[in-house]
């Protein structure tokens, strides 16, 4: 019973703290900032390799967060809705530095999923698998993976075809896997099937 | 290690994960935010001002629209008075035309003369009245249009007495000299005066200051109906004449 109390108190706090942030006031957009930054600078971390230009995008973020706050509803997360506006800045962000380039060669095998891959590989190796990937299959598998989009969402948000979103995931886990492969013979010696 | 799903453990593993932003970082975020405060206050200045300089135009076009409305109205006032002097003018040339007895080219010159200095009392009362109108349209009307209608109305009266009184002198005495018309005349014009100085509401008529303006100037317009008048009763006054010069 006390867990639930909790996260109603919580939701209830978060429910005051943003009508107070807007009519722009400043401690409450702090607290605000204080309880999600870490989430969100982790997510735009996810696109972006370099942890400034993550930090910086995430600002602007919450600058758009802050100056749209009237236009959030409760019918959602508060804090999806902020996940959405970082993924928003970062895709704009990757896309005026014209970093992102999406391969238009299909895959004859696309389906075929790569789910057994055996490791134990940390949070900060992961992160760094997934910065060695190439931009596009960054975007496309981090959207897909982690944030749980489906290929008509990518598709649409990414300004892509379904056929070249699903291709992106197909590659992107494929270099995964290659990758991993390298770290396990680097760690074990020998490859385990 | 087992083996696992790598999507999931992905998800998972990154999901969970947070990473604490510099310490400038909300200060940057808040300048930013009190920035764009002040540039929202810079534009509802801006704004503000723009809605004030269209507001102090439209008040500026319509009171010039409406002094032009003003204007426009005047050239229909100055065309009545040229109307009447020229009606007047008209009149005295057919007389001196039908006329040439002594008695009455006498009148007339005096008419004459006197029909000049109305005029230019006339194109000065004319340019008092457009100023007037200027600068109080709507009151000048009312006030001018009693005035014109109470002093037509007590001439027009004069005008007709003065006639029947040349009329029954004629029956009387078989002929009018010129004294009896110019006594009958300024009789009148004395009579129309004070009726003008009691219209203007004062109240108070100053003798002295009537006399001399009878005596300085007659007033044309009168003077113009009564040759109207007579005009009518030309024969009659042609035979009076005629044999008081016989």
């Amino acid at each position: 019973m006390k867990p639930l109390l909790k996260v109603i108190q919580l939701h209830k706090n978060e429910s005051v703290l943003i009508k107070r942030a807007i009519k722009n006031n400043r401690e409450a957009q702090h607290e605000l900032f204080s309880l999600h930054a870490p989430k969100m600078l982790s997510v735009c971390r996810f696109y972006i390799s370099d942890l400034q230009d993550a930090e910086e995008v995430m600002l602007n973020g919450f600058f758009k967060v802050f100056t749209n706050l009237k236009q959030f509803k409760n019918d959602g997360s508060f804090e999806g809705w902020i996940r959405r506006i970082m993924i928003r800045e970062s895709i704009s962000f990757l896309r005026k530095q014209r970093k992102v380039e999406f391969s238009l060669e299909m895959v004859e095998n696309e389906t075929e999923a790569i789910n057994s891959i055996e490791t134990d590989i940390e949070v900060s190796e992961i992160q760094q698998l997934i910065d060695e990937l190439p931009e596009g299959y960054r975007m496309v598998f981090v959207m897909y993976v982690v944030e749980g989009y489906k290929h008509y969402e990518i598709a649409e948000m990414l300004d892509i075809t379904v056929g070249t979103s699903k291709s992106q995931l197909f590659k992107a886990r494929k270099l995964l896997q290659e990758k991993v492969n390298d770290i396990n013979k680097t760690s074990y010696g020998s490859y385990k099937v | 290690m087992d083996p696992i799903k790598f999507d999931e453990h992905i998800k998972e593993t990154l999901s969970n994960r947070k990473i604490k932003p510099s310490e400038a970082a909300w200060d940057k975020l808040s300048d930013c935010l009190e920035t764009k405060g002040s540039r929202i206050d810079n534009r509802k200045a801006w704004l503000f001002a723009a809605a004030s300089v269209i507001a102090i135009f439209l008040v500026t076009t319509q009171f010039f629209y409406n002094n032009t409305e003003a204007i426009e109205v005047l050239p229909l006032k100055e065309v009545v008075k040229p109307a009447i002097v020229g009606q007047g003018i008209k009149e005295v040339e057919e007389l001196n035309e039908g006329i040439n007895n002594t008695g009455v080219n006498k009148l007339i010159k005096n008419a004459t003369a006197i029909e000049e200095r109305v005029y230019e009392s006339n194109t000065i009362i004319a340019s008092e009245k457009k100023i007037n109108v200027i600068e109080d349209k709507k009151r000048i009307e009312l006030v001018t249009a009693v005035a014109v209608v109470d002093s037509l109305t007590f001439e027009e009266q004069k005008i007709k007495d003065l006639v029947a009184q040349i009329h029954t002198i004629k029956k009387e005495n078989k002929e009018v000299s010129d004294d009896e018309i110019e006594t009958l005349l300024k009789q009148a014009q004395k009579e129309i005066k004070l009726k003008r100085l009691q219209i203007k509401g004062s109240e108070k008529v100053d003798a002295i200051a009537l006399l001399e303006d009878v005596e300085a100037e007659l007033d044309q317009s009168f003077r113009a109906k009564v040759f109207e008048a007579l005009k009518a009763s030309y024969n009659s006054v042609k035979t009076a004449v005629a044999q008081r010069n016989n």
